[in-house]
């Protein structure tokens, strides 16, 4: 399966970028946070501060696929990166599901950090190396190579 | 109209699979409860148990997915597939904060179901918002 950067298409080319960089903010504003809250001893509502700016590049990621949607042109690759937002959010679902039954029938721990997050993130790669596998035809690994491809 | 807004033959599959779906999914949750309650499971047995009621929760997602396939309407498609990146969005934001809250003070835990719920009221406020912004005199 070649993950061919030089075919793949201006959109995609756009999402990768801008969800590496989200995710790299992520991470900064997780280990900020951290950092943050011990040093300056934030406590009640204060805590809300760090709590929600976190929150903000995983709001962005979700932006992002969603300024993907509308650039990109292949109906296909449109479709195949919902149906990965839809496994995603599954995975999340049933995370949460599970974690909600388990505290509801007396269960008194807790899942870690990051994981309902890093499953939403498994199961939509998953979901894409999936369905590219299962709809793999010669030379169309990466797209509409001659049509569509490196605009 | 419609419960969900929308009358095309594949929305009205969708909208029967998915009270299909919710029904076998609150049978599930209350069994699930009530068998917890009386035969006091542990350890392997409880976890299996509280897997069992999300198979429903996937398959309303899968039921979702198949519409977005089977949805020939361009336009109740976009609106479909805006209103799934708003309830992710909103999902995933609520979790996140919740975890951060979580990590860094033990407080934040969401009572149980509360994402669940987020994920589907951001999902149909989205639908509802779309709809009546894109609304014309002969469609009211």
């Amino acid at each position: 399966m070649a993950w061919n950067w030089k075919k793949m298409s201006a959109a995609k080319k756009k999402l990768i970028r801008r969800g590496a960089v989200a995710l790299v903010v992520y991470e900064l504003l997780w280990t900020g946070s951290f950092e943050w809250v011990s040093r300056a001893k934030l406590e009640g509502s204060n805590l809300w501060v760090p709590a929600v700016l976190t929150t903000l590049p995983v709001v962005g990621l979700i932006w992002i696929l969603a300024r993907y949607l509308g650039e990109e042109a292949d109906e296909f690759h449109r479709l195949l990166v919902v149906r990965c937002l839809l496994w995603g959010t599954a995975a999340v679902m049933t995370s949460v599901c599970c974690h909600g039954l388990l505290q509801l029938m007396g269960w008194k721990g807790n899942w870690s950090a990051g994981v309902e997050l890093g499953l939403f993130l498994a199961a939509a790669l998953v979901a894409k190396l999936t369905y590219k596998v299962a709809n793999r035809v010669p030379a169309d690994a990466d797209g509409l190579l001659g049509s569509e491809g490196s605009r | 109209m419609s419960f969900f807004g929308t009358s095309t033959p594949a929305s009205k599959r969708y909208q029967r699979r998915f009270l299909v779906t919710m029904s076998i999914y609150l049978v599930v949750l209350f069994a699930a409860i009530l068998v917890v309650k009386h035969t006091h499971p542990h350890g392997w047995q409880l976890y299996t148990i509280s897997v069992v009621p999300a198979v429903p929760l996937l398959a309303m997602l899968g039921a979702l997915g198949v519409y977005l396939t089977e949805e020939t309407d361009e336009y109740i498609r976009l609106i479909t597939m805006r209103s799934l990146l708003v309830g992710t969005a909103v999902l995933l934001a609520v979790l996140v904060v919740d975890e951060v809250l979580r990590s860094i003070s033990g407080a934040g835990a969401l009572p149980p179901f509360t994402s669940w719920v987020t994920f589907f009221m951001a999902f149909g406020v989205a639908q509802a918002v779309q709809r009546m912004r894109n609304r014309v005199k002969d469609d009211a």
